[in-house]
């Protein structure tokens, strides 16, 4: 079973671990970036967003940065 | 046209189906459910009898009076007031935060809820009302419809899993809600599928706070199955070959990745899903199954909502294209007398 190195659930007050589920004991962390750049996998219009299928403009940005045109 | 309401983040299949829109020939309109919150300039007016809504970005308006079928793909990753400290820093009074947080959290989803329902006359694929399913109501209807599931025990009590874990052996836990993960700067913490022997289970307190446990299910191969308007496109997950995924295949080995393959359901547990999704009352959604190595075929949960791509790609099915022509059909319906 993995613990959580970060230790998580060890800086939860005495009344947030009494508070938490099992599961908050074996948390596993990861690198967040890793998670934000798959979005970056898309084409950049995909990143930025649409307004419609025929006149694309952004009307909102993902968290990762755009891929270079 | 099609209203699609998604989110902007982590949300590459609404873009493949956006696509697929557009190659056979359809308009669609995207609505993220973060537009809403700041993003895109909004507009309801009651005046003289008249409703109107209207959303708008860099000027141009939303064509809303062309929708005639929505798909509700997601909505809102997390709303803005989550992230942000409402309170200047020197203020330090948690209650207050929390009861703004809780008061704004209010205010959009009432907003969102009528969005929703300025949409109610039209045909959906997926409806806010049923995409988030409750865990416990669907094993027990599960059950109920023939399906293999596994015990589960939701407890406040060690000896109560203590005991479960003495006559099922290995349990796992996992949360009785949605899988998650607390973003701390650079580290996110996953809420992971987690596997408790007895050891683990005796270090916890006498009493812990209420938590799912299910019966670790000996498996031979995983399936996920992506259901759209009564077919089943299935594909099989290779996860126990790997330390890493072999309790939940979701912590994925990006260097050597499992073996993903198209899988045809027998005809019994094809029946069995159907009931059920029927009973759920919906359309589409994504379903879990383990393969016992003593041939049960476990049946775990379902998402309404989930991702189809890891199924569409390995398996070759475009199922980007299988909702998009859903879609187009069902706008084609709406526009019937």
């Amino acid at each position: 079973m993995e613990k959580d190195p970060e230790g998580l659930f060890a800086r939860l007050s005495p009344e947030g671990q009494e508070l938490s589920p099992v599961i908050y004991r074996h948390l596993h962390p990861r690198v967040t970036r890793a998670t934000v750049l798959r979005m970056a996998e898309s084409r950049p219009y995909r990143a930025t967003g649409y307004v419609c299928g025929s006149f694309r403009k952004p009307i909102s940005r993902c968290l990762g940065p755009d891929e270079p045109r | 046209m099609i209203l699609i309401l998604s989110q902007s983040a982590l949300e590459s299949t609404t873009e493949e189906v956006m696509d697929w829109l557009e190659a056979l020939g359809g308009r669609c309109v995207r609505l993220n459910g973060d537009d809403i919150e700041g993003r895109a300039a909004l507009r309801f007016e009651v005046a003289d009898g008249e409703a109107s809504l209207g959303f708008a970005a860099g000027g141009f308006e939303l064509p809303l009076a062309e929708v005639g079928a929505v798909w509700f793909r997601r909505w809102l990753y997390e709303r803005r007031h989550e992230r942000v400290d409402l309170l200047e820093p020197t203020a330090g009074n948690h209650t207050l935060h929390h009861e703004l947080r809780r008061h704004l959290s209010l205010e959009s989803r009432r907003l969102s809820d009528f969005i929703y329902s300025r949409f109610d006359h039209l045909p959906w694929l997926s409806h806010p009302r049923r995409s988030s399913l409750n865990k416990l109501d669907v094993l027990q209807r599960a059950a109920r419809a023939g399906l293999a599931t596994p015990a589960t025990l939701v407890t406040t009590e060690r000896e109560a899993l203590r005991r479960f874990c003495a006559e099922r052996g290995t349990v796992i836990t996992k949360p009785i809600g949605e899988v998650d993960a607390f973003v701390e700067g650079e580290v996110s913490h996953f809420l992971f599928t987690t596997a408790l022997g007895l050891a683990e289970i005796d270090s916890l307190p006498e009493r812990f706070a209420p938590s799912l446990f299910q019966e670790m299910v000996d498996k031979v191969y995983e399936l996920r199955v992506f259901y759209l308007a009564g077919e089943f496109h299935a594909m099989a997950i290779f996860s126990q070959n790997d330390e890493q995924t072999r309790v939940d295949f979701r912590q994925y080995n990006r260097q050597r990745p499992n073996r993903n393959v198209p899988y045809r359901l027998a005809p019994e547990l094809a029946a069995r899903l159907r009931a059920l999704m029927d009973d759920l009352g919906l359309e589409t959604g994504s379903i879990d199954l383990m393969v016992a190595r003593d041939g049960r075929e476990v049946f775990l949960e379902i998402n309404p909502v989930g991702q189809f791509g890891m199924v569409s790609r390995p398996c070759n099915y475009q199922l980007e294209r299988k909702v998009a022509e859903l879609l187009l059909r069902k706008e084609d319906d709406g526009k019937r007398p």
